[in-house]
């Protein structure tokens, strides 16, 4: 999150509390998307937490300072008390944002979401037309999520569209950003792939050449500047582009958790897959034990657990060595630097991978969809 | 550049929700993906940008409230800068 340092700290533990709360309420999705950052293992329907679980979740968020609560999964608008759970941020004053595929979201289910003071709703679209749309989320979606849309706009409630970009779609970047403008959006967010979970298993089809990048990002550019102030349109970036990795969620255990449909709790979404790591519970421990006291959250917090290059370089406060997830996916150990780093010995890894993006032919045959069951 | 009327009525972005938070005593300003911690004129400032009274009204208050005289171009620049950072809609 932009514009926070964490200077409020606890005087107790020179921890500062969290401002925000992912939460996972299921990994059940009508969709299948490519790019799905869900780990590979999905959580089942049957070890979900229960609406109880939740609404105490809630509370304890409240008391440790959360102010913000995403709702994510897969797809929320499955469980039927999404409406409750607003209900409860409302009564304690936490912000919310429902990160929703669209599908499911009826007049009927809106209205209810907005008497519940639902504050902001994150819509996810694929592309601008129905077919590439269908081989990103192997679904005939792109109907659907425009007539929401349109529900979304005249029940004036403000929006964000969030599009993952990524080589199927790169090269259409103007005609997405026009699209989502005369959708309606109040922000709009263009972002890369980030490469976990799915993204990952089908890296091969989905990352794109540094030309793509260059020339989207340009067209970003220039809409940016037509649109100036009358439209927020944000760019994330694509770290395996960049020469230093991005400060992984602003830190690990600084600004954020997350708890997954089964009630782990993560310093990030990615963060599963760190298996050398064993997360708490909430089912067995409180939020604030864990926030401040668990060794998952506090391995690694502050300089000390950093290995050469971070341990000396000027820049380990600034992006904290990058992102914990993606050291152990690509070079096999979380302690290790972020293998985007140009000083990292891994980053040959990355520049692979952006070089195979030249030669690949057939990509199509090579995609691996997620499926629950 | 658009200059801000003081008869005009600013209101909180729809987007944006004020907070005091008492886990750190302080209040912010909630957005969409951003937190945005205020200082007490801000918060002074922007608690009273309800859509229904005017920029010069809003001045009035806070000269009664904080005894206070000569604050209309710190107050004038401040709702100009918030509407620039998406906080504010007028
Ligand atoms: S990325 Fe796609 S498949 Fe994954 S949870 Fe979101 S909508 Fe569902
Ligand atoms: S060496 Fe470590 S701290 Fe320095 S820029 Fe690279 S990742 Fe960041």
């Amino acid at each position: 999150m932009d514009g926070l340092q964490s200077k409020e700290k606890n005087p107790l533990s020179g921890i500062a509390p969290p401002y925000a709360l992912l939460a996972e309420l299921t990994h059940s999705c009508p969709l299948h998307c490519l790019y799905c950052s869900n780990p590979i293992n999905l959580v089942k329907k049957e070890k979900e937490l229960s609406t109880s679980h939740w609404l105490n979740i809630i509370e304890q968020a409240s008391d440790l300072g959360i102010m913000q609560m995403h709702f994510s999964g897969g797809e929320p608008l499955i469980r039927t008390d999404l409406e409750q759970l607003i209900n409860k941020t409302r009564d304690l004053n936490i912000y919310s944002n429902l990160i929703t595929s669209g599908i499911g979201l009826t007049q009927n289910r809106l209205s209810n979401l907005i008497t519940s003071g639902i504050n902001h709703i994150q819509l996810s679209i694929q592309s601008h037309e129905a077919v590439s749309t269908k081989v990103i989320t192997n679904s005939e979606c792109f109907q659907a999520k425009q007539s929401i849309a349109s529900l979304i706009k005249e029940s004036q409630l403000p929006f964000t569209i969030n599009i993952v970009l990524h080589a199927l779609n790169l090269d259409n970047i103007e005609e997405i950003i026009e699209m989502c403008i005369s959708w309606g959006a109040h922000r709009i967010e263009l972002a890369n792939t980030q490469y976990y979970g799915f993204a990952l298993a089908n890296q091969s089809v989905l990352l794109p050449n540094k030309l793509q990048i260059e020339k989207a990002f340009a067209i970003y550019q220039r809409k940016k500047q037509e649109y100036g102030n009358k439209i927020e349109i944000i760019w994330v970036i694509p770290d395996y582009f960049e020469e230093y990795p991005k400060p992984c969620m602003g830190g690990w255990g600084l600004i954020q958790l997350t708890i997954t449909p089964a009630g782990q709790v993560l310093p990030c979404p990615a963060a599963s897959i760190i298996s050398s790591i064993s997360f708490e519970n909430v089912r067995e421990k409180s939020l604030d034990w864990i926030w401040y006291e668990s060794s998952s959250f506090n391995i690694f917090r502050g300089d000390m657990w950093m290995k050469e290059p971070c341990k000396s370089c000027i820049y380990r406060f600034d992006d904290y060595g990058g992102c914990r997830c993606q050291a152990f996916a690509i070079t096999g150990s979380a302690s290790n630097t972020d293998p985007v780093c140009k000083y990292s010995p891994y980053r040959p890894l990355i520049d692979n991978a952006i070089s195979t993006t030249n030669s690949r032919e057939n990509i199509l045959a090579n995609i691996k969809y997620r499926n629950l069951d | 550049m658009q200059t801000t009327k003081s008869n005009s009525k600013p209101n909180i972005n729809k987007l944006a929700k004020l907070k005091y938070d008492e886990t750190r005593n302080l209040n912010f300003i909630l957005l969409p993906e951003k937190i945005v911690k205020l200082n007490g004129t801000a918060n002074a400032i922007l608690s009273l940008c309800d859509g229904t009274k005017t920029i010069s009204e809003i001045i009035e208050l806070l000269e009664k409230k904080f005894s206070v005289d000569a604050i209309e171009k710190d107050v004038m620049d401040f709702i100009s800068d918030a509407k620039n950072h998406g906080w504010i809609t007028i």
